[in-house]
């Protein structure tokens, strides 16, 4: 018998290389036109609050851009990859699980972007308007509520994806079991966190000029409509990280799994480091008045952190994919 | 032994290595190779089908181990 050779067949004609380049520039651009939003605006409130000239706070900004683009192409990169495979497979079982895996991190990018966008917006609109105050404590109520808003979409087509991919072989989740302690862990992180808004004083009302409340709406008001909701998001994520988890385990074949860990790998810090990003984020907003460093410093490790989930996310998608694309000749 | 159990077997135990994407894979095997509808093999082609996986486990794993089981299923299949 003729030696047999095993080569991979082109995976995307130069249609596809063009739209998939436009999705890169586009976004990069999108990014780009808020980043320059923030650059544009007046930054001399936040250069005083940081003892710094307000070139140096621009020169921060431009700085802190270019690792902004990447980790913005990392998750683009992470979303096309798992979206292919999808596609690939298409008419399969686990094909729509795949895709609204996709749908999932697409919806936290785009969520990434129009919260940068709001940002650059409060401070351009702020320095123009007769109430800047009002318009800040608008911009932040809007900015929380798009936050819980995206929490949901996306944690929810995660889970979608992850439950059509344990149902493909048809599995389910032992949920009374599995999902009691995990749901009286989240609990009391409801708790922490509706303590935490307690202590800060800086949540209704802002309390030094140039500064914007965190929430700027009551306590109550923001535990039932803003904290619950994000923390029952998180809990979503979670859920839908142990169907994964479920369906990486009970899935047959031994170099699938192989080639599924990178994946489950990504996908497990994905859904970790997004959910501490989350939550350190409103921290951060909570010691306005104190010394922010610490915190900023350990959001930028996060966001680098997620940056490299994205890429095993991507790493192990294309690897799946690898065996859709294998021709024997 | 029918046509239709030498495919569920050779599905079957392609599933033991490639999980969900194996019937892919052999349907694209054997639509490619054999020229048939996967459903219609016989026999004497599944050692051309051992060939084909033996080669597409190569490129996707590096232990011999893993190549060699899955040889070792299809001659079963083969024997029965």
């Amino acid at each position: 018998m003729k030696h047999m050779a095993a080569v991979l067949t082109e995976r995307t004609n130069r249609s596809q290389k063009m739209i998939t380049t436009a999705w890169y520039v586009g976004i990069s651009i999108v990014w780009i036109g808020a980043i320059a939003l923030s650059v544009a605006a007046n930054n001399s409130e936040t250069a005083a609050r940081f003892k710094l000239s307000a070139a140096q706070i621009r020169l921060l900004q431009l700085v802190f851009a270019l690792p902004g683009v990447l980790i913005v192409l990392a998750i683009l990169f992470g979303g096309l990859s798992i979206w292919r495979y999808a596609r690939a497979i298409g008419g399969s079982k686990e094909g729509r699980g795949f895709r609204f895996i996709s749908y999932g991190v697409f919806a936290l990018l785009a969520g990434l972007i129009i919260s940068n966008y709001l940002g650059g917006l409060q401070q351009l609109l702020a320095q123009h308007a007769a109430n800047p105050q009002k318009v800040k404590t608008d911009f932040v109520i809007s900015s929380n509520y798009a936050a819980v808003v995206v929490s949901f979409i996306t944690y929810g087509l995660l889970l979608k994806g992850s439950y059509l991919l344990l149902r493909s072989i048809g599995r389910q989740l032992d949920k009374a079991r599995r999902l009691a302690p995990v749901a009286a862990l989240f609990t009391l992180l409801a708790v922490l966190y509706a303590w935490l808004i307690h202590g800060n004083a800086n949540s209704r009302v802002s309390v030094g000029p140039g500064l914007s409340p965190t929430f700027g709406l009551s306590y109550w008001l923001v535990v039932s409509t803003v904290a619950l909701p994000l923390v029952a998001s998180w809990f979503v994520g979670v859920v839908a990280l142990m169907h994964l988890r479920k369906y990486y385990t009970a899935t047959k074949g031994v170099v699938y799994r192989l080639l599924f860990k990178k994946f489950v790998i990504g996908m497990t810090l994905f859904i970790f480091l997004n959910i501490a990003l989350q939550l350190l984020t409103q921290l951060a907003s909570f010691y306005n008045t104190r010394n922010l460093s610490g915190i900023l410093a350990l959001i930028v490790v996060i966001y680098g952190a997620l940056a490299y989930a994205f890429i095993l996310i991507a790493q192990g998608a294309q690897k799946l994919h690898t065996i859709e694309d294998i021709l024997i000749e | 032994m029918n046509d239709q159990n030498y495919y569920r077997q050779v599905v079957g135990a392609t599933e033991e290595f490639l999980g969900p994407a194996a019937e892919r894979f052999i349907n694209r095997q054997i639509e490619f190779h054999l020229g048939k509808s996967p459903e219609t093999i016989k026999r004497d082609d599944i050692p051309r089908l051992k060939e084909t996986l033996s080669a597409a486990l190569g490129l996707l794993v590096k232990d011999k181990a893993v190549v060699a089981e899955a040889m070792h299923k299809f001659d079963l299949i083969v024997k029965d």
